[in-house]
């Protein structure tokens, strides 16, 4: 059991995971913006992306995910040398937290299938090493210039990592019993130390190693304890017995950097212990750093190399500086000889000196915490199968509701069925509600896809040397959750093309007298029962010519297409292979994009649709249905059979008086409607069922439209208009033709659904059937 | 689903698998008799109205409503290559589920279940590929008669996606 709950935490904390990195990323490319703009640092974003970080490292530590806490753990110091005001935030280090965002995403996919991030030394190697090597540029700058950090540091704000939730009474209880046992260990080996100082086995280091990541991981709570509370010693007393147990241990293995430096936070700690200086937030955080560093030493080994700190002397200098300059406590040679009265009265003085950064820190720090949090609408996690199940049973209960309510025994009753009606009223209210409600429980807004776009763009326009400015307008609106999986990939589509074509170098915009920052539109928003979003740039647009040259090139049309629309030729470049991209860069041009678009947008039932004006900018609307599993649904009658055709691609239904058709000689029947030839597809003939009528005045004519594409079903008759909850066929049934799923309907009865895009597409367009590409699945 | 999960999962199959796996439901079919391991059998229904599928092979008569559930069925008279012929009320369909898939089998009549042990079994003299013999697992011995044992996987599937299950496994 205890590896299933293992598993269970894991997969939470790869959920949490991936949610605090879809947070930190655009706040690191704020951070950016910001700094690149007024060269000034935003504390309060730079604080929560280091939190944010803190909570992945915390987790991660919590499960011994030691790739991902080494990870974080660096980046986080990294992090907390920038909020010190310690080196400059460039937008290589921003890179660099970038790319340890994806590579911690990779980890925790990995996780989420193997249950642990082992695997990954040689990838983690290097972004650790890269990480390292900036954080030890930036300390070493630092502590070159080691006159200057005190007021560096009494500058910076204070800062109050997150608290890690551990109830202080069990951690006491838990530390002594550790302390105890560490003591024995390093008390042993002190007497046998000459012999042994050779014969270092790796047992030893890898017990030095887990003990070390105790005492360190005992120390840094201790400390954030003390930052909060500088008045509780007691948990001055126990960071103390801490680091001077690792100071031991690693002493006795030879591990000369690390001992050195715990020594001197051990200086500096026991200064604090008999009053000398005064433990503030500032020495805190210092100390907190020292952590920081150790453990990396203590990383290192883990990994099999040497425990080196980089700058070592210079961090030691840091804090022996510390104790000179630190603040004194008043009347500091009283306090050692005397009572406790003049203890409590040091408190208070500390109390009243930090007082007014306290306050400061309340506004700075505390208060968008707190925001937070009440943004945080209250919820819980659900597992989606739990949800799909509802709304499974939703849509079974809807099909059941009409089951009873046009149940056939019921036209056998005679007498007067006015209360029956009113109850079967009042339950189709309520199942409406509880559809409208399971629906909604699977809307999620779309503000954490189009964030990613934020970091997408960002990395383009720097790929291409290109200045865009990304604005994203609606974030709020909330789409299926399956919609969300489909259209991800879809906008990355679209902006890596109106990046790489659309928007142009800014040399070559100020030739078009446009501004040298290209502006890029994210905007979502609900438009009848469905979300609109539209991707706009102010880019070149989409050039008629040379579409129609390519297309005339590769023979997709034929004629010089000068009759057509421009609708129906920006519709050619989501044909598969399609681009006029004259070289294929790693960002676009293979003619692949457009066709994922149109293909992920049909999947979900959507439509997408492209406004362009040559020079002026391109927009690329994706209108998608609000909820995939209920549509309006016109029920047809083609001979025994009953057919479905959504609502939304019905353009107009029609008896016809006459028959104002044209034949040609392979059989094709065409209609004149209104000036528009369009051909007529007996459904019938098409699904190869015998019909009631053959003549065309005798059934119905629809009229439909997908993609700006037109066409006649002929049908029997309309049955009526209804509600329909959509249920896949098989996955053994994959060689249907134009068909798009089914529905049970009110008599039980299974009825298929029109797949109007892929009639069009067989008919009109001349596609192979499914049925002979497809077909290889069963037979 | 975690791995003790799986594993006591699999303890129940196994245990389900030592008492059932000598068991075979039995059908007549072209006036021969053919069994299929009752492991994977759902439930056994009269005939329902299906639902035509456009476009898929003929053997595939289309789609049931099994209580809410769309599950397709096939006529395994149609898959063998025999003739067609019109259902009754003694025809049945034999639900089987492969893998999390259900499917709906068409066959004349169900008879019984019967416990033929692996020892009575023999494998068919020569197995032919290119004919129906391909579905065919083993002959069973029951007293007298010959049952002619269906593997149901490759009854389900061609020997291609067959394939790429296995490859995908």
């Amino acid at each position: 059991m205890p590896d299933a709950e293992q598993n269970e935490l894991l997969l939470a904390f790869v959920e949490e995971g991936n949610e605090l990195l879809d947070e930190s990323e655009p706040l690191l490319i704020e951070l950016e913006s910001k700094a690149n703009d007024s060269g000034e640092v935003d504390y309060e974003v730079l604080n929560t992306v280091f939190r944010l970080f803190h909570s992945l490292k915390g987790g991660a530590g919590f499960l011994g995910l030691d790739t991902v806490e080494s990870i974080t753990h660096l980046a986080e110091t990294l992090l907390s040398l920038f909020r010190k005001g310690k080196g400059q935030i460039r937008s290589q280090d921003i890179d660099l937290l970038t790319k340890t965002c994806d590579f911690l995403r990779v980890l925790l996919e990995n996780i989420a299938v193997e249950f642990s991030d082992d695997g990954f030394q040689v990838k983690s190697g290097e972004l650790k090493k890269a990480l390292g090597e900036r954080i030890a540029e930036i300390t070493e700058k630092t502590s070159g210039e080691k006159l200057a950090p005190k007021p560096e540091i009494t500058s910076s704000p204070p800062i109050r990592p997150v608290d890690k939730p551990i109830a202080p009474e069990n951690e006491v209880s838990v530390n002594e019993e550790k302390q105890g046992g560490i003591a024995q260990v390093e008390s042993q080996p002190e007497d046998v130390y000459d012999q042994m100082i050779l014969e270092i086995t790796p047992e030893m280091i890898k017990q030095f190693i887990v003990e070390s990541e105790d005492l360190l991981a005992h120390t840094e709570h201790s400390f954030l304890i003390l930052d909060k509370n500088p008045e509780k010693e007691e948990h001055l007393g126990e960071a103390l017995r801490a680091i001077h147990s690792f100071k031991g241990n690693a002493g006795f293995l030879g591990y000369r950097d690390l001992e050195q430096l715990s020594h001197q936070a051990e200086t500096v700690l026991s200064s604090v212990m008999s009053h000398e200086i005064i433990g503030n937030s500032d020495l805190f955080s210092l100390l907190l750093d020292v952590l920081d560093f150790l453990r990396n030493g203590v990383n290192l080994l883990a990994e099999g190399k040497d425990p080196v700190i980089p700058a070592v002397s210079g961090v030691i200098h840091l804090l022996s500086d510390t104790i000179e300059k630190a603040e004194k406590p008043p009347k500091q040679s009283q306090a050692d000889d005397s009572s406790t009265e003049s203890d409590v009265f040091t408190k208070n003085e500390h109390r009243s000196q930090t007082g007014s950064k306290s306050i400061q820190a309340d506004t700075s720090e505390e208060n968008p915490g707190l925001n937070r949090k009440n943004s945080l609408r209250q919820s819980i996690r659900v597992d989606i199968e739990k949800l799909e199940v509802l709304l499974d049973l939703v849509g079974e209960l809807v099909i059941a509701e009409a089951m009873v309510i046009q149940n056939p025994d019921l036209k056998t009753i005679k007498t007067s069925m006015e209360n029956f009606e009113r109850a079967t009223l009042h339950l189709n209210k309520i199942t409406r509600d509880l559809q409208d409600i399971a629906t909604s429980i699977r809307m999620i807004p779309l503000a954490g896809t189009f964030r990613r776009m934020i970091r997408l763009v960002r990395d383009l326009s720097q790929k291409t040397a290109k200045k865009v400015e990304l604005k994203i307008i609606g974030e709020e609106t909330e789409v299926d959750k399956t919609v969300i999986e489909q259209i991800t990939d879809p906008l990355v589509h679209i902006i890596r093309n109106s990046i790489d074509h659309g928007i142009a170098t800014p040399d070559e915009r100020k030739k078009y007298g446009k501004s040298e920052t290209g502006a890029l539109t994210l905007e979502a928003k609900h438009v009848g029962g469905e979300v609109w979003i539209s991707i706009r740039d102010d880019g070149q647009g989409l050039n008629r010519a040379v579409i129609l040259r390519k297309a005339i090139e590769k023979g997709l049309i034929d004629g010089d297409g000068s009759d057509m629309s421009d609708e129906e030729i920006w519709q050619l470049v989501f044909l598969p292979d399609f681009s006029t991209a004259k070289e294929v860069t790693d960002v676009s041009g293979r003619g692949v994009g457009m066709d994922v678009v149109k293909r992920n947008i049909e999947n979900i039932r959507g439509t997408v649709e492209i406004d362009s004006q040559l020079e002026s900018g391109t927009e690329v609307i994706l209108r998608i249905p609000l909820t995939l599993a209920i549509i309006d649904g016109m029920i047809v009658q083609i001979g025994k059979s009953r057919y479905i055709v959504p609502i939304t691609s019905i353009k107009e239904t029609l008896r016809l008086d006459y028959a104002d058709i044209t034949k040609t000689m392979d059989g094709q029947e065409i209609l004149n409607v209104r000036g528009r030839l369009l051909q007529i597809v007996r459904l019938h003939e098409f699904y190869n069922i015998e019909p009631t009528h053959t003549e065309l005045q005798e059934g119905i004519i629809m009229i439909v439209e997908t993609n700006g594409r037109q066409a006649c079903l002929f049908v029997d008759d309309l049955i009526g208009q209804q509600q329909i909850v959509i249920k896949g066929l098989s996955e053994y049934v994959s060689s249907t033709t134009a068909i798009s799923g089914c529905t049970i309907l009110g008599d039980g009865e299974i009825s298929l659904i029109v797949d109007v895009s892929g009639i069009i597409e067989i008919v009109v367009e001349g596609k192979p059937t499914q049925a002979t590409a497809q077909s290889a699945f069963i037979e | 689903m975690t791995d003790i999960d799986l594993c006591k999962e699999g303890s129940q199959k196994n245990l389900d698998e030592d008492t059932q796996e000598s068991k075979y439901l039995t059908f007549s079919l072209c006036g021969e008799e053919y069994g299929i391991g009752i492991s994977n059998v759902i439930e056994i229904i009269g005939i329902q109205r299906i639902t035509h599928l456009p476009g898929a092979p003929d053997f595939l008569k289309g789609v049931i409503n099994l209580r809410g559930k769309v599950i397709p069925v096939m006529d395994v008279r149609l898959r063998f290559g025999c003739d067609e012929k019109e259902y009754n009320e003694r025809t049945c369909i034999v639900v089987i589920n492969l893998n999390n898939l259900s499917v709906g089998l068409i066959v004349d009549t169900v008879s019984e279940v019967l416990d033929i042990p692996a020892e009575n079994i023999e494998t068919l003299p020569k197995v032919n590929n290119q004919t129906g013999s391909r579905y065919i697992e083993g002959l069973g011995k029951v007293d007298d008669q010959v049952k002619i044992l269906l593997n149901t996987h490759k009854l389900l599937f061609s020997e291609e996606t067959e394939q790429i299950i296995e490859a995908l496994n």
